[in-house]
């Protein structure tokens, strides 16, 4: 079976000019030219039916690889081929069987209610009316859409409207989903239904799934493998365990006791740094969960306000470099 | 007094930016300085020589002249102070301590000599090469052209001023704008030499204050004006200007009114 | 109601502002009863059927004058992952009806024009009469689209592209032959504006043309328009593989 996705070496450089500010008079029409790299030898292949997210701190080349494999962006060289189509060339095709939704820019209609922009996508992508009533229906009732249907999309909260642009990416059905931080901002109840959503949409219907994120979370509940690029290279192609066994998974527990006081000693947990009543404690999410660490530090003192810090990818990648990766 | 120039300057500066746009308005203001010339020199081919005291070089000389000032005058478009009233940032500003008309007044000046130097001296330059203008030979024309440009420049503020305040009562300033816009192009001498109408007509439009955008200061270049006119002229000007300003300030204070009412 | 009152302003003052540059002719003609051998009716045709078709295609393209909204704010990308064309979604991005008072007074000079002009109307001349008239459309459409595509190489030379459209409007409204001779030339052969309206009212009025160009140039008008839209197209499709090479 071929593959939904197929990358090999695949490159996208960058002209940057940066005007000199330095440089008097004439001298700062000149610019310096510098190239930027964003993706530098990229190589992976994406089945039919997986689910895969596509990790990395900001700047990596997340977002540049997307745009090459949604046609956005033309690469620099290299082998690219969606649904054994060239972004490139057949752009159009390509856009009639894949979706996409970028978390920071919406592709529905601002001024329109949400009702609007899916009769709108339904003539743009010729969905039949039976196809595209039977998938409004299923997607209207798991993401709750009905209650603001006819709200105009500006009127909307993120997460209503990240509602809306996933189903107005599948009402077309496409093969290929592609994902570019879509639970950015998100509350955490909010983040739970895209995830489900989204781990439905994969199981019942097959879509693959391409999701970029920033956040370790996304990937732990969705994805069983996750490629980590960072300055435009993939630095890891496997699943989340086996990072997580190899570099700890760290998280911060940031407690505010009542009364400022010495360093709280748990099983687990390094005090990392203290400033007053407020405490830094770092720990192993693979060690001890979160839950049990409160629980340790509530039986140790009297809290009166906490915090946890999310997973961070930057972390991870950090750690990579650092240790190494056995290849 | 020192805050003024200050805000002048910051008004020059944040024009001076935009370098493409100067290039390519240059560029525009120029195509259409050619085109209009050749409907004149087509009309007094058929003429001969003089309509009053215009004859084919001043009227020439005038098409670029009001290409040139066609900017520093923004004739078209400005609605800045709309957006304020529209994005709501217009209460903060008027909170501010300093007069709120005065401060727009200074900052347009500042973009006024910007555009004039960069957008209205070459586009002038280039008809000039290709065609025979008038230049004044006179110091006195000259340093009288620069006073009458600054007032047709506050004749003109005062009036985008009144009109972009329209938005405290109007959802669609534009529509109010345009509207506007299309009488002050036509009867400021912009789209042809109000000394080209009908008697009658004639009359009844230089009493109205837009001539003294266009008309006025393009007869004190073409030295139509002389001696004491040249004064009466800028008179004229400063009358309108001073005028218009004040009206100016009626509706701010109504419209401020209404802000404080409505709350924005 | 305010939506209402303020459509209908628009309405109006866009009637008005395309009635400015005709108080110009008729102050012109005021002073004398033939510019360059048309009379005031010719000029009114000339003038009319220019007002008509390019405000027809200036409501065709209101939607271009956001392009660079669209680019600068990632938009456009949104625009490639959809399975459309680019112009064709750039273009109908957005249709402004309050356009329609100016096409009404473009229409009235015309109708004038047309009803003082001395014109056997046979059905040969009712050809080349709506073939301009389409032609002249396709022609300010395509300028349009070619000038306005700059917005993908920079963002600030915009105006660049009204001195061609506009310009090409106030342009037409006068024979092309009181221009001088470059500028004759240019129009001609190079930014075809001449075939908007001046070659076909050479036949349709029955006039010469002073400067000399050949008879066949009257009737090429829908030749020429046909490749203004081949050229115009193409360099839509360059620019916009600019900006997937590029990332804007």
């Amino acid at each position: 079976m071929t593959a939904s996705i197929e990358l090999r070496d695949a490159r996208k450089t960058f002209n940057v000019y940066r005007r000199r500010a330095e440089a008097r008079g004439l001298g700062r029409l000149r610019r310096d030219r510098s190239q930027v790299h964003a993706v530098d030898g990229v190589s992976f292949s994406v089945e039919p039916g997986e689910m895969v997210g596509y990790v990395g701190p900001n700047g990596a080349g997340k977002s540049t690889t997307i745009k090459m494999l949604t046609g956005i962006l033309v690469p620099s060289s290299g082998y690219v081929r969606v649904l054994d189509l060239e972004p490139t060339r057949q752009r159009v095709d390509l856009a009639r069987r894949i979706g996409v939704v970028f978390g920071q820019r919406t592709q529905l209609w601002w001024d329109l209610p949400l009702q609007d922009s899916f009769d709108l996508l339904r003539h743009i992508y010729r969905v039949p009316e039976d196809r595209f009533r039977k998938n409004l229906a299923e997607f209207g009732e798991v993401l709750e859409l009905e209650q603001f249907i006819a709200t105009p999309v500006r009127q909307l909260s993120l997460g209503q409207r990240m509602r809306g642009d996933l189903a107005a990416a599948l009402l077309h059905d496409p093969e290929v989903l592609f994902l570019d931080e879509p639970t950015i901002g998100l509350d955490v109840v909010a983040k739970a239904r895209i995830r489900e959503f989204l781990a439905d949409l994969n199981r019942e219907h097959r879509t693959t799934v391409v999701l970029t994120t920033h956040d370790m979370d996304d990937i732990e509940q969705l994805c069983k493998r996750m490629m980590i690029i960072d300055h435009g290279h993939v630095i890891y192609d496997g699943d989340l365990e086996t990072v997580r066994a190899r570099f700890g998974d760290e998280s911060v527990l940031i407690v505010d006791l009542v009364e400022a006081g010495p360093p709280i000693e748990v099983m687990g947990a390094r005090v990392e740094k203290v400033e007053g009543p407020r405490q830094w404690l770092r720990f192993r999410r693979g060690e001890v969960t979160a839950a049990a660490l409160i629980a340790a530090v509530a039986a140790k003192a009297e809290i009166r306000d906490l915090e946890l810090s999310d997973p961070d990818i930057e972390d991870v990648v950090r750690r990579i470099y650092v240790q190494g990766m056995d290849r | 007094m020192r805050l003024w120039w200050e805000v002048a300057r910051r008004g020059f500066r944040r024009y001076a930016t935009y370098r493409w746009a100067t290039v390519a308005g240059v560029f525009t203001n120029s195509v259409f300085g050619f085109i209009r010339v050749y409907v004149y020199i087509a009309l007094f081919a058929g003429l001969g020589d003089r309509i009053g005291m215009w004859d084919l070089k001043d009227t020439l000389t005038y098409t670029f002249v009001s290409q040139a000032l066609l900017m520093p005058l923004y004739l078209w478009g400005w609605q800045e102070i709309a957006e304020t009233v529209y994005s709501g940032q217009v209460a903060t500003d008027l909170y501010r301590p300093f007069d709120y008309q005065l401060y727009w007044l200074s900052q347009d000046l500042g973009r006024a000599t910007y555009h004039g130097l960069m957008r209205g001296i070459p586009p002038f330059i280039v008809g000039a090469i290709f065609f025979d203008l008038r230049l004044p030979m006179d110091p006195i024309t000259w340093v009288a052209f620069i006073a009458s440009f600054y007032l047709a420049v506050i004749v003109s503020f005062a009036m985008r001023f009144m009109v972009n305040l329209s938005a405290f009562w109007i959802l669609n300033e534009r529509g109010v704008h345009s509207i506007a816009a299309s009488a002050w192009t036509l009867l400021s001498g912009f789209t042809i030499p109000i000394a080209f109408y009908p008697d009658t007509l004639r009359g009844i439009v230089r009493t109205l204050p837009f001539v003294a955008m266009f008309e006025l200061p393009v007869e004190i270049f073409l030295e139509h004006a002389q001696g004491a006119d040249i004064l009466a002229t800028l008179a004229i000007q400063a009358g309108w200007g001073a005028l218009l300003l004040l009206a100016g300030r009626f509706m701010l204070n109504a419209g401020a009114r209404k802000l404080v009412v409505q709350g924005g | 109601m305010q939506y209402r009152l303020s459509f209908a302003l628009q309405v109006v003052g866009t009637f008005f502002l395309s009635f400015l540059d005709f108080v110009a002719i008729l102050v012109i003609f005021h002073h004398l009863p033939h510019l360059a051998g048309w009379s005031i009716g010719e000029i009114a045709f000339l003038y009319g059927s220019a007002a008509v078709t390019f405000k027809l295609s200036d409501i065709f393209m209101t939607n271009m004058d956001r392009l660079p909204v669209l680019i600068r704010g990632g938009s456009f990308d949104q625009v490639l992952t959809r399975p459309l064309g680019t112009l064709g979604q750039v273009m109908t991005g957005d249709i402004d009806i309050r356009h329609v008072g100016s096409i009404g007074q473009g229409a009235l000079v015309l109708s004038i024009g047309i009803s003082r002009v001395q014109v056997d109307w046979s059905p040969q001349k009712i050809l080349v009469f709506a073939s301009m008239l389409v032609g002249a459309v396709l022609i300010f459409c395509s300028l349009y689209v070619a000038t306005n595509a700059i917005a993908f190489w920079t963002m600030d030379a915009r105006e660049v592209a009204n001195s061609f459209t506009y310009g090409g409007n106030a342009m037409t409204q006068y024979p092309l032959h009181i221009y001088g001779v470059w500028m004759r030339r240019i129009f001609s052969y190079v930014i075809p504006l001449g075939f908007v309206n001046y070659f076909p009212s050479l036949y349709l009025l029955g006039r010469e043309d002073p400067a000399g160009s050949p008879h066949i140039l009257r009737f090429v008008s829908p030749a020429v328009a046909a490749g203004m839209c081949v050229i115009a197209g193409t360099i839509w499709r360059q620019a916009v593989r600019r900006y997937r090479s590029s990332g804007s």
